[in-house]
């Protein structure tokens, strides 16, 4: 505090002030879910449940992992995934690379064709023809090659090869006798870590997060994805107005619902948190530090 | 005096109830002989699995016992209710029919549509033969003939039957302990006194907690407070399954939400809600709402079922009897509902033995049939009180894994939630499903009902068609509406000329009189 004036200090508390606020603001909801995950359902009901668990009780994370169909999805997920991302990244590294080379013919044709499915596409029906023609239905494949590329990322990757890595540097490589795939691997990819962090960071998200066309192509419940899972217990937990017919049914279950989807929350969106941490630090890290002098 | 005038009343509506409305009989027994095929046979099925059903839907106890009884083993395909929708419209468009759609309820305009594009068949012609225990059903009551046959004369499924007469008229229920220290001895039927109970519980900290925070009155939905006052006000005087028309004091056919005694309503409602007497989110209210009220200890009166209070405070509350009286007089418990419910259950082109199908969909219906659907096996998960009628067992009740009623039923039958081609009536659904303060309290009020019970009414294709035009509109339009007049942000006297013209413009004459030909096919399909 040396140093500083008093309208520094004005200004800083002020500062810090607004921050606090806006991080409770921002905190307040994921401590919510985090302490209601834990508690009593009729007191998260009641509203009892404000700053600490009350009646601290693990049931609703019983709950969720009795549930057969949370472990084989949460499977299901992480393999939908993995292979998933693997996939997506090949290829879309193969496509970004190929259209930003300078010289491959018919380039504007490609992407022309490219860009056209990103406004137009086949519509529901036809999609889920052609899937079932190919033999594509109720397999595990049909999460994985009907996506295998996301034209809006490899357009990313292709503008972050052409701009952000001088063209100099493949340039050096060709004449020091580089083949493409030499330049892909050695000078490319080392100085793409970034985008290819983003793009991970998109694709497994993305796979994570998918339910719909599980829930159009699957019919086998122990292909299920997670979220499809967790789609069907949370809409189950909705009573619905005929319910009465069979109201203490109806009752329980929207009572397990309550403080379930909580856990549900936790359950789902906790690996994806994790992964953050660990892909961050390319976010922030200087790229082209050293690599062309002047 | 006034008790005796009561009684009379009471008694002659009870024959008028007896001789009229409800139709639906109890399930005959299982007349016809096992096996139901000589040669083993194997139908696809495209079904709706309910929310308790557990594992594998082949793997049910139920169907095993089937196949050894009747000979036909059932390959499901079977998909919860979240997705069933764009299952079932993939199914349809992919040219991949089933042999038989089972527990997937339709409307009978889409039953119509399927009809029509060939995707189901008619089963008419086999039911008298083949589907002894449905067909006495029809036979007996002419409204279920009526709701199942389609504008081509067809019938096309099997529809679900809810006749458990605790599900006909929902429960009302007061804190006793609050009545008593009011000095009621019962609620008040007049509407004016009830309003005056209703202030003293506003006034009066009933609960003790320092805060006058008790909610006099509350329900789940508005939809539910509008049906439990509207008999008041003499109208639905057709009961809660026709929402919009019913049948007026001169015997005409009368748009409901457009009549004097709904504005009526609508202003005692609006006295209410804006008095603090009525429960303030009642316009986005939901059973979760209803418990979080309850949990705090601030209910007074509520309709809907007495699990929703939860459980603390869930027995100090007893069953409301008054039937309420309106300012001109009406007295009627409006709130009874039809028991036909939509068809689920259908047969494709694709099945080549129709016969043999409509027999096993049929066993269902009968009461044993009844019974292995909605309480399993006896001696596994139910067994047989006094009266002979199946209560589930401790396995059931009391599951050693902690498991829900339903949950443990579910490896055992498809019931498990959801339509069913079956009968919920009460030797097994009523005697199972509802406490007994539930029990005694939707008896009494039921001898209040309307004589006659309308269900859905059947269109014709082109019907649909304008229906599906015009009416969402409309009762979008009327649902608006109703919450403001009861808000105050529409004024009763000064805006309800300008909500006719409105709903006028919106082609509520035409409405109208798709309506009238709906109710004049109806009564021509029962008259037959």
């Amino acid at each position: 505090m040396v140093g500083k004036s008093k309208s520094d200090l004005v200004f800083d508390v002020f500062v810090y002030v607004i921050l606090t606020v806006v991080l409770l603001i921002v905190v307040y909801p994921l401590y919510f879910v985090v302490i209601a995950s834990i508690s009593d359902p009729l007191s998260v009901l009641a509203g009892d449940v404000i700053l600490t668990p009350k009646n601290l009780n693990l049931e609703s994370y019983k709950m969720v992992f009795r549930d057969s169909s949370v472990m084989t999805g949460y499977r299901n997920t992480i393999f939908y995934t993995v292979v998933g991302t693997t996939v997506n990244m090949v290829l879309s590294t193969a496509a970004a690379y190929a259209l930003s080379c300078r010289n491959l013919k018919g380039k504007g044709f490609i992407l022309g064709m490219m860009v056209f499915t990103m406004f137009f596409n086949g519509g529901l029906i036809p999609t889920f023809i052609t899937i079932n023609n190919l033999g594509l239905l109720d397999t595990i494949w049909v999460m994985i090659l009907p996506t295998a590329i996301s034209t809006y990322n490899v357009m990313i990757m292709r503008t972050f090869f052409l701009n952000s890595i001088p063209y100099e540097l493949q340039e050096a490589a060709i004449v020091d006798g580089a083949s493409h795939f030499n330049i892909l691997f050695n000078v490319i990819l080392p100085l793409s870590k970034p985008i290819l962090a983003v793009m991970v960071l998109y694709y497994a998200v993305w796979h994570w997060n998918s339910y719909f066309s599980a829930m159009i192509y699957l019919s086998d419940h122990n292909k299920y994805p997670l979220q499809l899972v967790l789609r069907r217990i949370l809409i189950q937990s909705q009573a619905s107005e005929e319910s009465l017919i069979d109201a203490q049914g109806t009752f329980n279950r929207m009572l397990q619902g309550e403080t379930m989807k909580y856990a549900l929350i936790i359950v789902a969106s906790a690996p994806v948190l994790c992964m953050y941490p660990f892909l961050q630090k390319y976010f922030v890290q200087g790229i082209m530090v050293g690599s062309v002098k002047g | 005096m006034k008790k005796l005038l009561t009684m009379l009343t009471a008694m002659l509506m009870l024959i008028s109830v007896l001789g009229a409305a409800y139709a639906i009989k109890d399930p005959i027994e299982f007349q016809g002989e096992f096996p139901f095929s000589e040669e083993p046979i194997t139908l696809d099925v495209f079904s709706m699995r309910g929310v308790y059903a557990q594992g594998d839907f082949n793997e049910l106890e139920c169907w095993k016992w089937l196949k050894d009884k009747t000979n036909i083993s059932l390959n499901f395909e079977a998909y919860t209710d979240d997705i069933i929708e764009e299952k079932l419209a993939l199914k349809l468009v992919s040219n991949k029919l089933p042999d038989l759609f089972f527990k997937c309820a339709m409307d009978s305009s889409n039953v119509l549509k399927y009809a029509q594009d060939g995707a189901i068949i008619p089963i008419t012609a086999y039911l008298e033969e083949y589907a002894p225990h449905f067909y006495y059903q029809i036979e007996n009551d002419p409204s279920l003939k009526a709701f199942l046959t389609m504008s081509d004369g067809e019938i096309y499924g099997f529809n679900y039957i809810v006749s458990a007469s605790n599900f006909m008229t929902p429960p009302v229920f007061v804190n006793g302990e609050w009545l008593a220290e009011l000095g009621y001895d019962e609620v008040p039927e007049d509407l004016g006194e009830l309003k005056e109970l209703f202030i003293k519980v506003r006034d009066t900290d009933l609960n003790k907690n320092g805060e006058k925070d008790e909610v006099p009155l509350i329900a789940t939905s508005l939809d539910n407070l509008y049906r439990l006052f509207s008999g008041a006000f003499g109208i639905n005087t057709r009961g809660r399954t026709s929402v919009y028309i019913d049948i007026d004091d001169n015997g005409e056919l009368r748009y409901i939400p457009t009549s004097d005694g709904y504005k009526k309503l609508l202003k005692y409602f609006n006295e209410l809600y804006v008095e603090g007497l009525m429960y303030q989110e009642i316009f986005d209210s939901s059973i979760a709402n209803m418990t979080a009220v309850g949990e705090q200890n601030r209910i007074f009166m509520g309709k809907g079922s007495q699990h929703y209070v939860g459980p603390t405070y869930k027995d100090k509350f007893i069953g409301v009897n008054s039937i309420f009286k309106g300012p001109d007089g009406y007295q009627l418990n409006a709130d009874v509902g039809n028991p036909i419910f939509a068809m689920n259950t259908f047969i494709t082109p694709e099945n080549k033995y129709p016969e043999e199908t409509v027999r096993l969909i049929d066993y269902f219906y009968s009461k044993e049939g009844v019974e292995l659907m909605f309480a399993g096996f006896e001696g596994v998960t139910f067994e047989r009180n006094e009266k002979g009628n199946p209560v589930y067992n401790d396995y059931v009740q009391n599951n050693p894994d902690g498991l829900l009623n339903e949950e443990v039923l579910g490896k055992y039958i498809p019931w498990g939630g959801g339509a069913n081609p079956s009968m919920a009536e009460d030797h097994v659904f009523g005697e199972n499903m509802y406490s007994d303060v539930e029990k005694a309290v939707c008896k009494e009020r039921l001898k209040y009902g309307p004589e006659v019970v309308w269900g859905k009414f059947n269109y014709t294709d082109e019907e649909y068609q304008r229906l599906s035009i015009i009416e969402n509109d409309i009762n979008t339009y009327i649902n608006e509406m109703r919450a403001k007049f009861i808000t105050g942000d529409a004024d009763l006297d000064a805006d309800w000329e300008e909500y006719i013209n409105t709903l006028n413009r919106m082609g509520l004459e035409e409405l109208f009189t798709i309506y009238k030909s709906g109710l004049d096919a109806y009564e021509k399909a029962i008259a037959e």
